[in-house]
């Protein structure tokens, strides 16, 4: 046998290999870089973080603030209202309404400043459930769109507009959610070739916090064995397919596909392996033991908000150190057993006991609002604070170059998608104005007729169309209409519709195009309303 | 107030569209003319099917054979989590049989981070579809697969003891002239079985060729090692054929062997079948009949008949129950069968434990349907049950309640993890996952408000007035309802009741109603007949033959991991249907995929 050293070390796999490596010296203040040297680095460096949370069904008075806030008006392709965003704090507490309330010390008037709340926004149909709609992927009852869109978070990850350079980013992007669930996120079949067609599968997601700090921060890969310089073993994997895909024994056209499809994900894993973490960055410690551990923990919420502030913690590090800058969360209370309530989720039972309800009955209701509440104060806000009070060197915060998302799977009335909230924190780099609460609804269309809408049935206007939002992110963004034009309308997505009469027993019995008008269509590829910088 | 805590009403079964479209040829999935063929009342099992007699008669199949119609081919399949599990499993247990366990718990921590494969819906089926179906392309696969094959490549050969052990003593002795040979062995040896495939010469060099310079060095012999791990032979069922000048090629036999094994249990062919394969016997009738034979027989087969009747059956949607251990009205709803952490687990496994003891000993599908016996290996179902707990060797007891009517009494069924029964939850699991009849979505605004408990009415007074008016009604009334109001004498434990105890909040007692379990399920259009026991239910489903069908197009769908088009698909389903319908041994239905010609030929498209 040769004589070799048994165990060695390959230093180019040791470099590739990155994170098991880097993980496991100790991080030494003096290798931290000045804020300002850090924020050459990242400065233009935006960042989008999408929060969705299942059900919507927030009532009206839980979800906004008193029309009174809405203290000025904009003729659009109708007339729109919106006014500055303000927290009323008392007694320690800060209230926008009741669902947006948070601590006094956290919902500062600084902070509100940089948010945003958009009322009004909808998405023109029959939408009952959904793990994607908030993003794109407009998945009626959770079934393939006869007409499917990537989710904006996938198109950014591929985007060149948006990742000019890979850099220091280890991923792409990141999505948070049970395992065995969709994540709500869809690209296509190859990775950022809209040509290929949107998958059929969702991103896989994860929800180990310690996964998600090996995947951002480095690996398990333990050292390698070898010091002389091979070839690393990920271009060897390479060439394996490679080697199938273009050799001479038969395969079908379909199994060639999905080669080059493994072959482009191969490709990045090798760019993935070349990537190193700035060791100024300061990563946080691996977690341990990991937010798994905290399970069973339905019906404890403050196990529920401990298992997201880890992450929460990861990424907001990660956002910072440019290890990746597309995150996004689907939440699933039947999924992840989790309410951030004592009541727990039992499987569907908070679905059809808790969310059904919610716009009938007080307690069902309160019930939403303290999932929502509770969510938003402290798991979107300690995402959006954390971010916050990261310092950019140049005045600013990572938040500021950021755009923190939070949407959900409906509107205030479960199953329905009209009035679909959306909460933002960051300016994305300036790229739109923040500070206000935007009200979109057009009170010439009261959606009415239908009695399942309980205490909601008269408090149901349309809104403008929900494509205009991802309009506004893509473009905030820095991408392109041109990687993403449709050809139906400028905006973003797919255009989808309600029926002609959906409307007749609305006051007016206007025709669905009558409420969501080809001009409105047309407007769909503007930055929204109010956000315009 | 009285306590009602649940009136389950899934959006999605909230309302339909009026329309029960199962029956791809407009005949039994439409709760059709009952004209089919007999069979399904001469059960051999111990289900049902015998109380048939003089009901309603088979449904006509659902299903009709093409001879002209082509299959699709589902393309370059990817392994499963699981299949992919199973081979890493191997490719070590071949190289360090003594040290798998110790090398599979270095490799777990990576490989945890390799995604869970997705169930995915069938079109127009939200609920019937498989993990399997989840065929994408992931990065989080790559990432992770990249690094565990590191790992595992990594301590395979971290001892020169673990390379003598992998690679013989050529790879410890003193010379070096033998290196490369024992390179080139090990690579044609264990590569082949990982791979799956009889590599060629140049094979075998393209892989010792990564290498380097020290053939059985450890850095060499570990990038090897890795590669072959990520390679695609490795991650996906490659399959070249052995005709490239037709369109259908007959595969060889070592992708038939691998089809064989990965399709009945999750793993890449063992040394036997492997030794068929590798010398060309495997396509030989006797042999492969054997082979076939040994794989259905063998106890590895539950791994695959365990997930596919776990996703058929949708037993992952049993939420657990113990979370409302604290809640005073659960607590006093619960009783003495307060249950445990371990009791979701208990209520799925006496399911699969079922449908195991129909497959292993010769049961049929009607076996499984009708099977009344108690598989509960703990006391707290077993409690349940009103039975003894089984030691999971003997003979099972029998369900102490002639009540108690096979598969849709287990207490998998009829739990909810609260205090309170969902007949309309069961009366569709009822229709779409044993009768595969889709009653479509409801539409959006489907009055999906839970009626107010007032400790004046049941669970199912409950759901009938909030379903029984406007568009509801067209489906709940006469469609989903029913079958569900059916095993309303089974609690939300499935402990069997004549009275439905309400509480309030407190677990005070406030009303204790009668159970009316009469109905009109009408398994078939037509049958008008009232039933009010779950024996009666069954033996209609078992009459109907639908359930066999139904079991017929889900195992396609298992064990061709993808959905079926009933057109081009119509002669392997219909083979399936017959057999079911027979009452055929279900290891002879599960067969029947691998004896169909399509099983052993690849449609190049």
């Amino acid at each position: 046998m040769s004589r070799g050293p048994v165990v060695a070390l390959d230093r180019r796999l040791f470099l590739r290999g990155v994170g098991g490596a880097s993980l496991a010296l100790p991080l030494l203040p003096s290798l931290f870089r000045s804020k300002a040297a850090l924020a050459q680095a990242t400065q233009a460096q935006k960042c989008f973080v999408h929060f969705r949370t299942p059900h919507g069904a927030v009532s009206t008075a839980n979800m906004w603030p008193a029309d009174t806030a809405l203290t000025n008006k904009l003729t659009y392709t109708y007339e729109l209202r919106h006014g500055p965003l303000v927290a009323t704090a008392s007694g320690g507490t800060s209230v926008i309404s009741p669902v947006l309330t948070a601590s006094s010390s956290t919902l500062t008037p600084a902070l509100v400043a940089k948010m945003n709340i958009l009322r009004g926004l909808d998405i023109p149909i029959a939408m009952t459930h959904n793990f994607g709609a908030p993003l794109g992927y407009y998945d009626v009852n959770h079934q393939r769109p006869a007409d499917p869109r990537a989710t904006i978070d996938q198109v950014l990850a591929y985007s060149p507009a948006f990742y000019p350079s890979l850099g220091a980013v280890k991923r792409r992007s990141v999505a948070i959610s049970a395992p065995g669930a969709s994540s709500g996120s869809y690209g296509y079949n190859t990775a950022g070739v809209r040509a290929s067609g949107v998958s059929t599968s969702a991103i896989s997601g994860m929800e180990s916090a310690q996964g998600l700090f090996d995947s951002l921060f480095g690996t398990t890969m333990p050292a390698s064995s070898a010091q002389s310089a091979r070839t690393p073993v990920v271009d060897r994997v390479l060439d394996s397919y490679k080697r199938l895909r273009n050799g001479t024994r038969r395969l079908s056209t379909e199994d060639q596909l999905r080669l080059d499809q493994h072959i482009a994900a191969v490709a990045e894993l090798q760019r993935e392996l070349g990537t190193t973490v700035a060791a100024q960055c300061q990563i946080p410690a691996r977690p341990s033991p990991d937010n798994l551990s905290l399970r069973p923990m339905d019906g404890v919420p403050d196990k529920n908000v401990q298992f997201f502030s880890m992450m929460n913690k990861i990424l907001a590090a990660a956002v910072n150190c440019g290890a990746t800058r597309v995150v996004t969360f689907s939440m699933d209370e039947n999924n992840q057993a989790l309410t951030f309530t004592t009541r727990p989720a039992q499987g569907e039972d908070w679905h059809n006991n808790v969310a059904h309800t919610a716009s009938k009955t007080a307690a069902g209701q309160d019930l939403i609002r303290q999932f929502n509440q509770v969510f938003f104060s402290q798991v979107y806000l300690d995402l959006v604070t954390r971010l916050d009070a990261l310092g950019d060197g140049m005045g600013g915060t990572a938040l500021d170059h950021s755009l923190v998302a939070w949407g959900q799977e409906c509107g205030q009335v479960t199953h329905w998608a009209f009035s679909m909230p959306v909460v933002t924190a960051g300016s994305a780099g300036g790229a739109i104005k923040t500070g206000s609460y935007c009200d979109y609804r057009n009170l010439a269309y009261r959606w009415g007729g239908d009695s399942t809408t309980g205490s909601e049935s008269d408090l149901i206007w349309t809104g403008l169309i929900y494509n205009q939002w991802l309009t506004t992110v893509m473009l905030a963004m820095g991408v392109p209409q041109a990687e993403w034009a449709e050809t139906t309308h400028p905006g973003y997505g797919a255009r989808v519709s309600l029926p002609s009469d959906f409307f007749a027993y609305s006051p007016g019995t206007p025709k669905t195009s009558d409420v969501y008008t080809e001009a409105m269509w047309q407007k769909t590829g503007e930055i929204l309303p109010f956000l315009a910088p | 107030m009285a306590r009602r805590l649940v009136i389950a009403l899934p959006a999605l079964l909230a309302a339909c569209t009026g329309v029960i479209g199962g029956g791809d040829r407009g005949g039994a999935g439409s709760i059709g003319v009952a004209s089919g063929p007999t069979g399904a009342g001469s059960s051999s099992g111990s289900g049902a099917a015998g109380a048939a007699s003089g009901l309603v008669g088979p449904a006509a199949p659902l299903f009709a054979c093409d001879g002209t119609a082509q299959p699709a081919e589902l393309p370059l399949p990817r392994l499963s989590r699981v299949e992919l599990a199973n081979t890493l499993m191997l490719a070590i247990r071949l190289a360090a049989p003594n040290e798998v366990d110790a090398i599979w718990a270095q490799a777990a921590k990576p490989f945890a981070l390799y995604p869970v494969d997705v169930r995915t819906p069938a079109p127009g089926d939200l609920k019937g579809g498989y993990s399997r179906f989840d065929q994408s392309i992931q990065q989080g696969q790559i990432d992770a697969m990249y690094v565990t094959g590191t790992v595992i490549a990594q301590a395979l050969t971290a001892t020169p003891a673990r390379l003598a052990t992998m690679m013989g003593p050529c790879a410890t002795d003193a010379s070096t002239a033998n290196d490369r040979a024992c390179l080139e062995a090990f690579v044609g040896k264990w590569g082949s079985r990982i791979m799956r495939q009889r590599l060629s010469a140049d094979d075998v060099n393209y892989y010792a060729d990564i290498a380097g310079a020290a053939p059985v060095s450890a850095a060499g012999v570990s990038d090897v090692i890795a590669t072959v791990l990520n390679a695609p032979e490795t991650l996906y069922r490659v399959e070249h054929g052995t005709d490239d000048t037709k369109v259908v090629s007959p595969l060889s036999p070592h992708e038939v062997a691998a089809r064989l094994s990965y399709n009945l249990w999750q793993e890449p062919p063992d040394d036997e079948l492997w030794a068929a394969a590798d010398d060309g016997t495997l396509l030989v009738p006797a042999t492969y009949d054997r082979e076939l034979a040994r794989l259905v027989g063998s106890p590895l087969l539950r791994q695959s008949t365990d997930e596919w009747v776990s996703e058929w059956l949708r037993l992952g949607e049993l939420p657990p129950l113990d979370t409302l251990d604290a809640d005073p009205a659960f607590r006093a709803f619960a009783g003495g069968a307060l249950p445990p952490t371990t009791g979701r687990d208990s209520m799925i496994g006496d399911v699969l434990d079922s449908a195991w003891a129909a497959l292993s000993s010769g049961g049929s599908a009607s076996t499984f349907l009708g099977d009344r016996r108690s598989y509960a290996r703990d006391p707290f179902l077993a409690g349940i049950y009103g039975v003894a707990t089984w030691d999971g060797t003997a003979v099972p007891p029998m369900f102490a309640s002639p009540n108690r009517g096979g598969l849709l009494t287990r207490a998998a069924f009829l739990a909810t993890g609260t205090g309170g029964t969902r007949p309309i939850h069961k009366g569709y699991l009822v229709r779409n996952a044993l009768l595969c009849q889709q009653v479509g979505s409801p539409p959006a605004n489907a009055n999906t408000n839970t009626p107010v408990a007032s400790g004046q009415e049941t669970t199912r007074q409950a759901a009938t007035d909030r379903t029984s008016g406007g568009v509801c009604a067209t489906c709940h009334t006469t469609i989903i309802n029913p079958p569900g109001f059916v095993t309303e004498g089974f609690d939300a434990l499935g402990r069997e009741r004549t009275k439905e105890t309400l509480y309030d909040a407190q677990g005070n007692v406030v009303a204790a109603l009668a159970v009316d379990t009469s109905a009109v399920p009408a398994v078939q259009p037509g049958d008008a007949r009232v039933m009010s026991t779950p024996t009666e239910l069954t033996a209609a489903i078992d009459a109907s033959a639908l359930f066999h069908s139904c079991l017929a197009r889900h195992y396609f769908r298992f064990a061709e991991s993808r959905v079926e088009a009933t057109d081009s698909d119509g002669c392997l389903l219909s083979k399936l249907e017959t057999a079911a319908r027979k009452n055929a041994p279900l290891t002879q239905v599960l067969e029947v995929v691998a004896r169909d010609a399509t099983f052993k030929a690849k449609r190049f498209q």
